[in-house]
């Protein structure tokens, strides 16, 4: 039957696919859209200059910037920092110190096109004679609102971050109003709560996150979470914003990030897992040959390995319980465990025969049993 | 360097261009098109959208932002995919709120002879496609009209491998149910 319905199914959505027409010059109106796309895009090019120019200030090439300057630059376009443009008032979200000078990171929500609210960010690093007022130079960016953000799977309705030189990663987010918390995982473990400040927009909020590693953490997840506690969105920021945010560590070439079960904690004493950033290492006794999980995923179930009756899975940090499932028929249920020096969870679920790993899916719930993600056992692990 | 979530800006890749004088990936992008646009039309009638064309311009005007992605066109061709996929399903969201205020369309009569002759036509086996869950029709279109490898299919729907399995096996016991009601 499942043969017979496949290959109808295939001419079937053929027949379909060639019943469709198109327009006689789809050419002309796609250079009619990218045009206007790209007037759309100006101030967001001049948002990268400034971030650029946010690098320089930290790495500490003030120089180039010319001082003196307001943070953002003009150029033609809207400043989203004047009174006309903003939103709501501009947050002083963070202070750091950068090269030995103070620098204020301020956030804030500004439609400085008339198109749309626009999240933006202003790095200001101070000079030593601060007390003229007068700030030596700043810079930042500011990045649209998400297209997709009125999607329910989508909470993280802006979302930034700017590299500095090597030296610092910031993360600049906005979230939507059914978001009451927003969980930060670092790479080292560790949970920050994101402290929300209102937008003055459509009860909407946000928040910043900056650090200089490699003497602090970089922030990996963001777990966007509901009144109830329930997960709403999670992003991977190595993923979001590429390798050079999150340089890939791998244990299995040598760097050690964190393991799996915490010293003492009265964890399985047969298997014991080994991470780097981006991938873990499965080992143990009794029949476990060392196993690579290579490639970690954004994805709730992250990796996973099979060795005989016992699988084990590593799992992003939102996940709190895994079921096994036969269709709709529960085999088994485990709380997940946490690892140390690193966000990932594991779980080692044993006693499934072969049989039964070969129709039975591993499914990733919340705290509050929603389903985040889920696998057939059969599958190789993804990616 | 600063990064927005659509991914629109990847450190300044490409904003330099010259001015009348077409680039590398300005050329990319218009073989792209040419190679792709029909195809990306037809993936978003397959899975849905109301006006296809529409989807698979705003998919080709977001390709056009990432000038890295150009440079591959493998890459490219998966970055359509997703967009289209991702578009659809957004639209599909709002389409679905203004269908539940509009008056249920009286069912089609058919005479005896379509009965006999397409009850199990390829039309309704595409009508049924139109029931599921739009993950289930996702699943189902790029794996039986596109051919796509699971990995393939994961990138165009933001999910894991083993999740697509599960789509694409629920999707056929769901249309495979929904036959079996008509008979």
């Amino acid at each position: 039957m499942s043969q017979q319905i496949e290959d109808r199914l295939r001419s079937a959505l053929r027949a379909e696919a060639e019943g469709v027409r198109l327009s006689t010059d789809p050419w002309q109106e796609n250079q009619r859209r990218v045009a206007a796309a790209t007037s759309r895009r100006g101030l967001r090019v001049l948002g990268i200059a400034a971030a650029l120019l946010v690098v320089a200030t930290l790495v500490g090439a003030s120089a180039l910037l010319g001082g003196g300057g307001s943070g953002m630059p003009a150029g033609g376009s809207g400043d989203p920092f004047s009174s006309e443009a903003l939103l709501g008032p501009p947050v002083e979200a963070e202070t750091l110190t950068v090269d030995g000078e103070q620098t204020v990171h301020t956030i804030v929500l500004s439609d400085m096109t008339g198109k749309g609210p626009n999240l933006c960010e202003q790095y200001a690093t101070m000079s030593a004679d601060r007390g003229s007022g007068d700030s030596s130079s700043g810079s930042g960016g500011c990045t649209p609102r998400d297209e997709a953000a009125d999607d329910p799977a989508v909470a993280f309705d802006w979302l930034m971050g700017t590299e500095g030189g090597g030296d610092i990663r910031g993360v600049t987010a906005g979230v939507d109003s059914r978001v009451a918390t927003v969980r930060i995982w670092m790479d080292n473990g560790d949970m920050v709560l994101a402290t929300l400040h209102p937008t003055g927009w459509d009860d909407t909020r946000m928040f910043a996150l900056t650090t200089q590693p490699p003497d602090a953490p970089t922030a990996q997840r963001l777990v966007a979470s509901g009144r109830d506690g329930n997960v709403l969105q999670a992003v991977d920021l190595a993923a979001s914003f590429g390798d050079d945010w999150l340089p890939a560590r791998r244990f299995c070439q040598g760097d050690e990030q964190g393991q799996w079960p915490f010293p003492g904690s009265g964890g399985p004493e047969d298997v014991a897992i080994s991470f780097g950033r981006t991938d873990a290492l499965v080992s143990g006794s009794a029949g476990i040959t060392p196993a690579c999980l290579e490639r970690l995923s954004s994805t709730a179930i992250a990796g996973r390995t099979t060795f005989g009756e016992v699988v084990i899975a590593v799992l992003a940090p939102e996940v709190e319980l895994v079921r096994v499932v036969d269709r709709d028929q529960l085999l088994q249920e485990r709380v997940v465990a946490p690892a140390q020096g690193s966000p990932w969870k594991v779980v080692v679920v044993r006693g499934l025969a072969a049989d039964v790993q070969a129709r039975a899916e591993l499914v990733a719930l919340d705290a509050h049993g929603i389903e985040l993600d889920r696998e057939f056992l059969s599958q190789p692990s993804s990616p | 360097m600063v990064v927005g979530q659509d991914g629109a800006v990847t450190g300044g890749d490409g904003y330099g261009d010259d001015v009348g004088r077409r680039s590398d990936t300005e050329v990319a992008y218009e073989q792209l098109f040419h190679g792709h646009f029909g195809a990306m039309t037809r993936l978003a009638a397959m899975l849905g959208a109301d006006d296809p064309e529409d989807v698979a311009q705003e998919a080709f005007v977001r390709l056009h932002r990432r000038t890295g992605v150009l440079r591959d066109p493998h890459s490219a061709a998966g970055y359509l995919r997703t967009t289209v996929v991702n578009l659809t399903r957004s639209r599909q969201r709002h389409l679905s709120v203004v269908r539940r205020h509009r008056p249920a369309a009286p069912d089609d009569v058919a005479s005896a002879e379509q009965h006999a002759v397409g009850r199990e036509s390829g039309r309704e086996l595409v009508a049924a496609l139109t029931r599921l869950s739009a993950r289930h029709r996702e699943a189902l279109v790029l794996r039986y009209w596109l051919d796509l490898t699971e990995a393939e299919m994961a990138e165009a729907m933001g999910v894991s491998r083993g999740t697509v399995k599960s789509h694409v096996s629920r999707g056929l016991d769901a249309l495979a149910a929904l036959m079996e009601g008509t008979r």
